[in-house]
């Protein structure tokens, strides 16, 4: 169990209060700049500021097979061989194990990429090979932020995909998202506006015609999405 | 790759040992007593000294440009070596200290130099700001020694500017040796305590932070750790340059570019280069009176600029 | 062969001018042998200080410049001595009307007695210039036969063969074996038979004089006697004092 106690990071996220479940896939969804990346950060423990956050019951450290975080930003600095990257997602202490890494890359269908240099990648390729390494350690939790975002949309459902399997063997993952018809794929959304929750529950509630219109100034017609006034609701 | 490289070390230790301006192997037969004490006294502090200052530098450089995410950084830019260089001369010239007083101060400033340097940048500073913050701090510790040496109280003091920028291994003796080999040794076996927090960095600061790397400690550890592998060498020797900068390009493709990984066999290709170069600063004529310094920028300059080109 | 490049400037004041300015160490000295009291307005820093000249003392109480014409014009000089190219400073002295004369370096002890000889004249001190030139000539007549030797200063540099360092030690009676950069392996495997260590400021150290205190010069088993650096950096007006003092080290 992951909570979050009045967790806020003035001025970006105002005091919030969660808990979230293992086993289940938890989407965030929001307009730009509504909080969604300083929220999945402040659960991760990667940012100081005012309220706690639990894991289990207790405060928790950083730890390979606790919580994996895959920030947005695809830069690699060094011409790392996928393998070898997706070996460092284990941790600093662990021993090698190729297994582990073969089993990950597959995972992520990335198993051709293993020996290109992480750098020389396309961004699609790079998203999924270090999504690779984000789930080496099979750890309790992911908090990715925004892993469909560089991909196809055939490589967009293989990731939906795979979350599920990962909520399927235990682990808790919550994600940052624009797409909102893979939103529906999830278990569980939250809308931030402003930094601030203002629904969270089940897709079918969250992505109700007003709320998307009000938030996001767009609603689902016969022919996909289109643009509609915000006021109109 | 490593024992490559331990061979290759062993091999030009020897020739070190063996080279020199006069035959120690007819001396030997000659004076036997004479000849020990050549060895001792000047061939094996050179030799000691070129193996330990270029490891000390081969792997400074690989951990600094692992902590700073950036294949340019080195010891050079980053300030140690400048602060060294003004430490010794601060206890030498204006506190009347000996050579080992002047190694000691040039340890702490190196030391200081690195902790100003962290200072300037902040904690947990990214890897752009540790970078323009060590620039920042490399000039300002050049202008100082500027300064220092032009208020000293010897008018012949600027003479000595040339000792300091550009270093050489030219008769040191046996005291220096022992005071620079436990501390770069120190030094070098922090850094490699340090390297697999080191590869995991290479990931990110933030996730290498979700995976349990605590960014703040290890700088903390890595630039305590570069102090000691380049101060004591700059306080002996003098400052040798680009050996930091370019051990860790020529190593990197052989451990699959991880960056921890490469301070191991850099330390040893920082050795082999760096005697390597002493070497060759003892087979050239005389009449060029080549230093040690001069020649590893000679060489450096041209491979930095490559690597500038080749990364654009 | 007297080099006589003095470059002079303005019109020619009376001949023994009354405020005489040196900007240089070497020249601080030369004044310091022939002015009267009373006529050096200012010396440089240098020539004060008692760890770069051994005539300081003479010099207690005198006003000292950094070595910069720009300094001392205030105190309108009749004559300013310096030594080596300075055009800044000979340019300055032409607009400024003022008689600056700047003497070469001076490259055998024949050419620092010609200096001093000419200092003297210039400060209207005849004899004080033919009182130096005779006692060098003493010191010439009487030098003992030159046996090898080698004189290393700093960083283990040894003065040119052919130049002023040179020059003198012949008159102690030392032919100076090797110039420029010694090498301290061939120096312990075929070691001067005497070894003179020129000191200067003995209890600074800077990287290069790392060198004279490195521990296998302790096991050279030669004669080995101490010069004085301050002397030695000039190798002028206070030579003939060391020399004489030289000679008696190396008899005992």
């Amino acid at each position: 169990m992951l909570e979050a106690i009045d967790l806020a990071r003035p001025p970006m996220l105002a005091p919030t209060s969660l808990t979230l479940h293992p086993g289940q896939l938890t989407g965030v969804i929001g307009p730009n700049g509504a909080g969604k990346t300083t929220l999945l950060k402040a659960l991760a423990g990667l940012s100081r500021g005012p309220g706690t956050v639990r894991l289990d019951g207790h405060p928790f450290l950083p730890h390979p097979q606790r919580l994996a975080w895959l920030p947005a930003s695809r830069d690699a600095v060094w011409p790392i061989p996928a393998a070898a990257l997706v070996q460092l997602g284990l941790g600093p202490a662990a021993a090698p194990d190729p297994a582990a890494v073969s089993a990950a890359l597959s995972a992520c269908d990335a198993m051709a990429l293993a020996h290109r240099p992480v750098a020389q990648l396309s961004t699609g390729e790079r998203a999924r090979v270090l999504l690779a390494r984000a789930i080496v350690g099979r750890p309790a939790w992911l908090l990715l932020d925004e892993p469909i975002a560089n991909l196809d949309p055939g490589h967009r459902l293989d990731v939906m995909a795979l979350l599920a399997s990962e909520t399927a063997r235990g682990a808790g993952v919550v994600l940052a998202l624009h797409d909102l018809d893979l939103a529906r794929r999830c278990d569980r959304l939250l809308l931030i506006v402003s930094g601030a929750v203002i629904a969270d529950g089940p897709p079918h509630m969250v992505l109700d015609t007003d709320q998307l219109g009000r938030v996001f100034g767009v609603q689902h017609g016969p022919d996909g999405w289109v643009r509609c006034s915000r006021f109109d609701h | 790759m490593r024992t490559g490289l331990a061979l290759l070390c062993a091999v030009l230790a020897l020739a070190s040992l063996a080279l020199g301006p006069v035959d120690l192997a007819a001396l030997w037969a000659r004076d036997p007593e004479l000849a020990r004490n050549l060895f001792i006294e000047l061939r094996l502090p050179r030799t000691g000294l070129a193996l330990l200052i270029g490891a000390g530098l081969g792997a400074s450089g690989a951990a600094a440009q692992a902590l700073f995410r950036n294949p340019l950084a080195s010891p050079d830019v980053l300030g140690p070596s400048s602060g060294a260089a003004l430490g010794a001369v601060l206890a030498g010239y204006f506190l009347g200290a000996g050579v080992i007083g002047m190694a000691i101060g040039g340890l702490a400033g190196a030391g200081l130099s690195l902790l100003l340097l962290l200072a300037l940048a902040g904690r947990g500073a990214g890897a752009t700001r540790l970078v323009l913050a060590g620039v920042a701090v490399s000039m300002l510790l050049g202008v100082a020694i500027n300064l220092a040496l032009s208020l000293a109280p010897s008018p012949f003091a600027l003479y000595d500017l040339m000792f300091w920028l550009m270093g050489s291994l030219n008769d040191r003796s046996l005291p220096q040796l022992a005071l620079a080999a436990p501390l770069i040794l120190i030094g070098i076996v922090l850094l490699l305590r340090a390297a697999p927090a080191l590869d995991t960095l290479a990931l990110g600061e933030e996730v290498a932070q979700s995976l349990g790397v605590g960014l703040s400690a290890v700088q903390a550890r890595v630039v305590l750790a570069i102090a000691l592998a380049t101060g004591a060498g700059v306080a002996v020797a003098g400052s040798i340059g680009f050996i930091g900068l370019i051990v860790p390009h020529l190593v990197r493709p052989f451990v699959r570019h991880r960056p921890g990984a490469a301070i191991a066999p850099s330390a040893l290709a920082g050795a082999a280069l760096l005697s390597a170069a002493d070497i060759a600063v003892r087979l050239l004529p005389a009449a060029l009176d080549l230093r040690l310094g001069v020649l590893t920028a000679l060489i450096g300059a041209p491979f930095f600029l490559c690597l500038i080109m080749g990364r654009r | 062969m007297l080099a006589f490049a003095s470059m002079t400037t303005g019109a020619v004041s009376a001949a023994t001018p009354a405020r005489v300015v040196s900007l240089n160490l070497c020249t601080d000295e030369y004044l310091l042998l022939t002015a009267r009291p009373g006529q050096i307005a200012s010396i440089s820093r240098l020539g004060a200080d008692e760890q770069e000249s051994p005539l300081a003392r003479q010099a207690r109480g005198l006003a000292t410049n950094s070595g910069q014409l720009s300094e001392v014009i205030e105190q309108r000089p009749d004559l300013v001595l310096t030594m080596g190219h300075d055009p800044q400073g000979v340019a300055l002295a032409a607009r400024l009307r003022i008689r600056l004369i700047a003497l070469p370096y001076p490259t055998s002890p024949a050419a620092v007695v010609a200096q001093v000889q000419q200092v003297a004249a210039l400060v209207g001190n005849t004899p004080a210039g033919t009182t130096f030139a005779a006692r060098v000539a003493a010191l010439t007549a009487s030098a003992p036969k030159a046996q090898p030797g080698l004189m290393i200063g700093g960083s283990g540099l040894a003065p040119a063969m052919d130049g002023l360092a040179a020059g003198w030690l012949r008159l102690a009676g030392i032919a100076q074996q090797q110039g420029g950069q010694i090498s301290l392996e061939r120096l312990l495997v075929q070691p001067p038979p005497i070894l003179i260590r020129n000191v200067y400021r003995r209890g600074q150290l800077s990287g290069p004089q790392a060198w004279s205190q490195h521990p296998a010069l302790r096991q050279l088993r030669v004669t080995q006697v101490e010069a004085d650096g301050r002397a030695f950096l000039c190798g002028g007006a206070a030579m003939p004092a060391e020399i004489a003092r030289l000679r008696k080290a190396l008899a005992t």
